[in-house]
């Protein structure tokens, strides 16, 4: 009996040791002393719901940038979007939410140019993102997969994107996370516009320039709404990088010229036709500051 | 006789005869018969010229010697002197070619020449003493040959010595005694214990016979095993002499009685009929018969291995089919199989069968035994030799089968089954094998010995013979000699009172075998095919003819040589010798320690996926196939664990049925092998573990993954097991084994959905019954569940994720579809046709369900229309207040929702806040986590996140999430529950499960124990 002990012992040695050998090395997060029950409350905003609203819904969708691109003649360029390996920096949901935004723009984008590959691929980001801060249900899997196997049907795919984009941001205000959304439009508005930059660096064109100019205007809107929020980190922090770009565009003019809108009948119709013209004053090297300005904040807020 | 024997004996005859000038002509007579009773006449005439030569030549030197006139008696003094020498020099040459049993008749042959002419003079004497020392024969056996040759009054001192039959009651000397009456003078019989010779002699004028050959008065005769003596009434048998000499021993008395025994096969053919013998101690007993006459069903009938149907079997009144506690251990079997342990020694083998039959001996009373009986049996050369097997053989066919029979042997059972024993033995092996049994019969023991084909010698060695023809008919029980007779008289053949051949003493077993089957013949002279008699009235003729004698049936208990150790004792052997022969096994070693890493290696480096995309490194978070390798891990471990048990019992199967005569205690077999396989299991599922999880970087649950997948192994083994004892070949077991895996692969929960499942089995959102019964399903989830659960990166958030998660869900899905629900109801409400009415009624159950359901956990929002929740009394102000109610409902778990998601995220950022944080963040996410095991736990692709099941409205989504129902013992709830509730009290899911599976492990022991599938699978075999 006294060889099997030691048969035993020689057997099971050597594999306790790797056991114990295997069972170290482990890494665990830090935990801060500072305790979850001390609650801080919720970031209040210092204007009402309903100014949000209203400015929120005044800030186009991603889309629409991306359409004049198009027009612009300028060709797909993937290295304009934020990559998808950006994805696991995300964690904290008003990074998650700011960067849907942006990705959501990325996907106007690739929309626009038909890449039903790098769409799905996008798509997936948004949802996985959008699921981290529980608002992916809107992603249907059934619909991503039916979209993802027939490639004529780009069109339904840039409707169910900006569809969804919206629903996710209606969503996020009823269930009164509206800081959230606000992150979300701001994502959306700053890589639609470094989009338009980047293509606007390559290949200047007076309308582009023009448009661009007109953002200052979006800015405004988008700042008063973050500054509602400011005391909260993360939201400083845009805050202090929009401010910076505000203070570029600050040199940007807009003038407003008032016209009498007139009347005239369009198809048996009376249509009142808008005659007040807005005209921006931007030059070259204003360009240019915005251009870099833009890709540095964008720089900043995806990584 | 050799050669040698001859001529050293006509050394020796001529030295004894030329004493004291005596070689007259009756010595010389006497070799002259001696040598044509062994040899043909011109062999015995060579030899005779021989010993006259030895004697002349004598005689020459003698007359040299004389002329010198030296006086007579200092002459005879020399002479005797350089006799004694040259005697010395015989024997010691002699000494160094004969066995004792040739150098005992050597003397006994000495003896008879001096008895030829009754000169038994000093000188003589002298020669003989000489050359019994020579021979080295004890003083007091020489002394028993030389009372028996001088025919003196027996002294008591060596009476035991001697059988004396004649015709009186009583007897002057100490001598054993048989009464045979109208004998004249005496037959005394003597024993040489140290050789167990028997010599006889008659002294009367009646003429007897032994063997069938008339007894010369001057002769003495051998009497070998089996002789027979006719006397004036009736016949004294060699074992009846026999008896005699150890009746002094101390043994126990034995009756074995068979009063007409009946057997049917399960099929109902007659297998035995009408069987009837009585047998007591100290007899050797062969079963003959034709091929399918019913021998080994008789030995096993009478052996009580088989229960016969009509009749009984008593040994001293106890009935050997039920009162088997009363006859535990009377019983031994050797059965024809080959019952060795191949990788243990000759020694071992024997050894640990000892330690099984004797709890009081100590180690080295054992080990004296163990090494007397392989003396015994001419093993203990071989004893360190490892047996083998009958393909890779080790020893020799004839060693095999005498080291089967030592194992019943060394515990020298009262009563002794043998099942041809000489069966592919060599006449030599043969003859070896069946002197141990009589040797043993002589002890006092009672054996029954299946006999195919036996040798005339081996016939001769039985004390009875029981005869069986086809159809299991006994035709003859008795003396064997006469066996013969008996046939030979029944077929009418000549001179059929004569048993052996007179010139050789051989008998021919085979005759009877010849009458028994002789054919009928046609007139053309062909046989038939038609036995000319048949079995039928072979029987009625040996029940008319031969009347067994009376039987007195002893009743007294039978004191066991043996005691079996106690259960532990007997757990230590088994596994001890388990481990001895798993050890002596390097290829089962090898294989079984090499099996789970290579499979482990196998399986985690192919699955090891890695991003194809720039040259990524390898992240566990996204290796794809972490859920399979976890469902694949249980999988391996049952198989291995299966295939390593599978025959565990199933190649002990021929030992367990020798032991089961041992009354050794099955709980410790079974006991013995769970432990050992356990350790095997053990030992292999930790090396799968380390090196599976190694290769695949599953971190952090080493230790729970080795203990699952133990568990699962020793379940699988348990279930091995199972098979192993109720198969009967190899081939079925193995073919069995996919048959048990390929269900725990389908109902494992990981290839298929439970959800995804033939209704008719169940599922939905809960587990099918059925796969609540497949370890794998068990072993899977709670490995799932831990690793989900207790990651390193899931485990700080996972309480929060949980409730997010529930409150998510019932704003996102659960409300909505309430909602809708309530609305198709208000529109259902309003139809009037009975297939609406009925959904109507359906609609309206679900909600009050659910509400009922709700109002259990969520004490704040109250709905208090209840009761117009019934179809009669639902209307257009009960469904507003339904929408009132979930938008309160909406409210208040978004109010939670909100609550929670801000307690995560303060924690999260905590970890985040720094850029170091952020990185660790990464790292621990991307080593701890895996987002398809996320996937699979979190069912998020599922396509009803909710899905309406008898009356309730029931997850789907999320059931990681889902919090059981309280209950004393989780019970028929939803797969990849967080955690479960044994004995009222929340316990981890992974603990929860190896509970399960090690309860499942039990009752399949326990249905192991009491061999249930064995005996259903039995019962299926008798319909």
């Amino acid at each position: 009996m006294k060889n099997f002990t030691r048969f035993g012992i020689y057997l099971l040695m050597p594999l306790f040791v790797v056991f114990i050998a295997c069972s170290g090395d482990e890494e665990k997060f830090v935990e801060k002393k500072e305790s979850v029950d001390t609650l801080p409350a919720k970031v209040k905003p210092d204007i009402s719901a309903e100014v949000i609203n209203n400015i929120i819904m005044s800030i186009p969708s991603p889309l629409e940038m991306a359409t004049m691109l198009k027009d612009n003649g300028q060709g797909y360029d993937a290295n304009l979007l934020n990559p998808s390996t950006n994805l696991i920096k995300y964690n904290t949901n008003y990074k998650i939410a700011f960067n849907i935004g942006v990705y959501s723009a990325d996907l106007g984008y690739i929309n626009i140019y038909e890449k039903t590959f790098s769409a799905m691929s996008y798509l997936q980001n948004i949802k996985q993102l959008g699921d981290d801060i529980h608002i992916g249900q809107f992603f249907d899997f059934e619909t991503l997969k039916r979209l993802a196997t027939n490639t004529k049907n780009y069109d339904s795919l840039i409707f169910i994107s900006t569809d969804n984009f919206n629903k996710m941001d209606a969503h996020l205000r009823t269930q009164n996370r509206n800081e959230l959304s606000v992150l979300m439009i701001s994502g959306a508005w700053l890589e639609g516009v470094n989009i338009a930059c980047q293509v606007a660096k390559l290949k200047p064109n007076k309308e582009l320039t023009e448009r661009l100019g007109f953002e200052k205007i979006n800015l405004d809107n988008i700042l008063v709404i973050l500054n509602a929020y400011k005391n909260d980190k993360y939201f400083a922090q845009i805050v202090t990088e929009f401010e910076k770009l505000k203070q570029i565009y600050s040199k940007i003019e807009i003038s407003y010229q008032y016209v009498e809108p007139e009347t005239k009948e369009v198809n048996g119709q009376l249509v009142i036709v808008n005659k007040s013209k807005s005209t921006v004053n931007i030059t070259e090297a204003q360009l240019k500051e915005i251009i870099e300005e833009i890709a540095r904040v964008r720089n900043v807020m995806i990584n | 006789m050799s050669e040698e024997i001859l001529r050293a004996l006509m050394q020796l005859f001529a030295i004894i005869a030329k004493q004291d000038d005596g070689s007259g002509d009756s010595e010389r007579n006497f070799v002259r018969s001696f040598l044509s009773f062994q040899l043909n006449k011109t062999k015995s005439e060579e030899y005779l010229a021989l010993y006259d030569n030895y004697l002349t030549e004598d005689k020459v030197v003698k007359g040299i010697e004389g002329d010198d006139e030296v006086p007579t008696t200092k002459k005879r003094k020399r002479t005797s002197v350089s006799d004694s020498v040259r005697t010395l020099t015989i024997c010691i040459k002699i000494n160094k070619t004969l066995a004792q049993k040739q150098k005992v008749i050597v003397l006994v042959r000495l003896y008879e020449l001096l008895k030829a002419n009754n000169s038994f003079t000093e000188s003589r004497i002298d020669i003989i003493n000489t050359a019994a020392e020579g021979f080295n024969i004890s003083e007091e056996e020489k002394r028993v040959a030389e009372v028996f040759f001088t025919q003196v009054a027996i002294p008591d001192d060596i009476a035991q010595h001697f059988v004396v039959i004649n015709d009186f009651a009583g007897q002057a000397s100490k001598a054993n005694h048989i009464r045979s009456e109208g004998l004249d003078g005496e037959i005394v019989t003597i024993r040489f214990p140290s050789v167990n010779l028997l010599f006889t002699n008659y002294t009367g004028i009646n003429e007897l016979q032994i063997n069938g050959i008339p007894v010369d008065r001057k002769i003495v005769y051998l009497l070998a095993p089996g002789s027979t003596i006719r006397v004036p009434r009736g016949t004294i048998y060699y074992s009846d002499i026999v008896e005699q000499f150890l009746s002094t021993n101390e043994h126990n008395k034995i009756s074995f009685v068979v009063e007409n025994l009946q057997y049917k096969f399960p099929g109902g053919k007659i297998g035995l009929r009408d069987i009837n013998f009585s047998e007591s101690h100290s007899a050797l007993v062969g079963i003959m018969g034709a091929s399918g006459a019913g021998k080994t069903t008789l030995l096993n009938v009478l052996s009580g291995i088989e229960k016969p149907s009509g009749g009984n079997i008593r040994i001293n009144g106890q009935d050997v089919t039920y009162d088997k506690s009363q006859i535990k251990g009377l019983i031994g079997y050797i059965s024809q199989d080959d019952l060795l342990i191949e990788e243990l020694t000759v020694y071992q083998n024997l050894y640990i069968n000892a330690q099984l039959c004797f709890k009081d001996k100590s180690p080295e009373e054992l080990k004296t035994v163990v090494l007397k009986t392989l003396e015994d049996l001419g093993l203990l050369e071989t004893k360190d030799i490892i047996v083998g097997n009958a393909l890779n053989k080790k020893i020799s066919g004839g060693q095999r089968k005498r080291l089967n029979i030592a194992l019943d042997l060394i515990r020298e059972p009262a009563i002794l089954f043998v099942d041809e024993p000489t069966s592919g033995l060599s006449s030599r092996d043969s003859e070896n094998v069946m002197d141990l049994l009589k040797e043993l019969s002589l002890k006092g023991n009672l054996i029954f010995v299946v006999i195919h084909q036996p040798s005339s010698d081996i016939f001769k060695m039985f004390d009875k013979i029981c005869v069986l023809d086809v159809g299991g008919y006994n035709i003859y029980y008795g003396n064997p000699v006469e066996a013969v007779m008996y046939f030979k008289k029944a077929a009418n053949h000549v001179n059929c009172d004569i048993g052996e051949c007179e010139l050789c003493g051989n008998v021919n077993p085979e005759l009877i075998f010849n009458i028994l089957e002789s054919q009928e013949v046609d007139e053309y002279g062909n046989y038939t095919g038609n036995r000319k008699v048949q079995p039928e009235e072979w029987h009625s003729a040996f029940k008319a003819n031969i009347k067994l004698p009376d039987f007195k049936e002893v009743k007294e208990k039978i004191v066991n040589s043996f005691k079996i150790p106690g259960v532990i004792k007997q757990l230590f052997v088994f596994i001890k010798r388990d481990i001895l022969s798993k050890i002596g096994n390097k290829q089962y070693l090898l294989i079984n320690l090499i099996e789970a890493p290579a499979l482990a290696m196998l399986l985690s480096f192919v699955i090891r996926y890695t991003s194809r995309v720039k040259g990524a490194e390898y992240v566990f978070r996204d290796n794809d196939n972490i859920p399979a390798y976890i469902f694949m891990c249980v999988i391996v471990m049952l198989f291995i664990g299966l295939t390593v048990s599978a025959e565990e019992i199933y190649k002990d199967r021929k030992i367990l049925k020798r032991e089961r005569f041992l009354n050794l205690s099955p709980f410790a077999y079974y006991l013995s092998k769970v432990k050992i396989l356990f350790v095997i299991t053990a030992i292999q599922s930790l090396l799968f573990v380390l090196i599976g999880n190694y290769i695949i970087e599953l971190k952090g649950m080493t230790m729970q993954c080795w203990f699952m997948l133990f568990t699962v192994g020793c379940c699988a083994n348990v279930i091995g097991l199972n098979i192993s004892s109720a198969f009967n070949s190899a081939v079925t077991i193995y073919i069995l084994i996919p048959l048990l895996i390929i269900p725990q692969l389908i109902l494992g929960g990981a290839m298929f959905t439970f959800d995804k499942l033939n209704a008719s089995i169940g599922g939905g959102s809960g587990v099918p019954a059925i796969a609540s019964t497949m370890p794998s399903r068990w072993a899977y989830e709670g490995l799932m569940v831990q690793q989900f659960r207790y990651n390193n990166y899931e485990e700080p958030f996972f309480e929060f994720d949980k409730s997010i998660s529930q409150v998510n869900n019932k704003m996102t899905y659960y409300i909505p579809e309430l909602v809708q629900i309530a609305t198709d109801a208000l529109r259902l409400s309003k139809e009037k046709d009975a297939k609406s009415q009925e959904e109507f009624k359906e609609k309206i159950t679900i909600i009050k369900n659910e509400l009922t359901r709700e109002a259990r956990t969520n004490k704040e929002v109250v709905f208090n229309d209840m009761a117009f929740l019934t179809p009669k009394k639902f209307t257009n102000i009960t469904f507003e207040n339904l929408n009132n109610h979930f938008v309160r409902l909406n409210r208040y778990y978004n109010f939670q929702f909100i609550r929670y998601d801000i307690k995560r995220n303060l924690k999260l950022s905590g970890f985040v806040d720094s850029k170091e944080g952020q990185e660790r963040f990464q790292r621990v996410k991307n080593k701890y986590s895996n987002e398809y095991l996320e996937d699979v736990v979190r069912k998020e692709y599922v396509k009803n996140k909710y899905i309406i099941e008898n009356g309730c409205l029931n997850q789907q989504l999320d059931p990681i999430y889902i919090n059981p129902p309280k209950q004393y013992i989780s019970y028929n709830i939803h797969f990849f529950s967080p955690y479960k509730y044994l004995l009222g009290k929340e316990i981890s899911t992974f603990w929860f499960n190896t509970v399960v599976i090690w309860f499942i492990s039990l009752i399949l022991f326990i249905l192991l124990y009491f061999e249930v599938l064995k005996k259903t699978l039995n019962l299926f075999n008798k319909h």
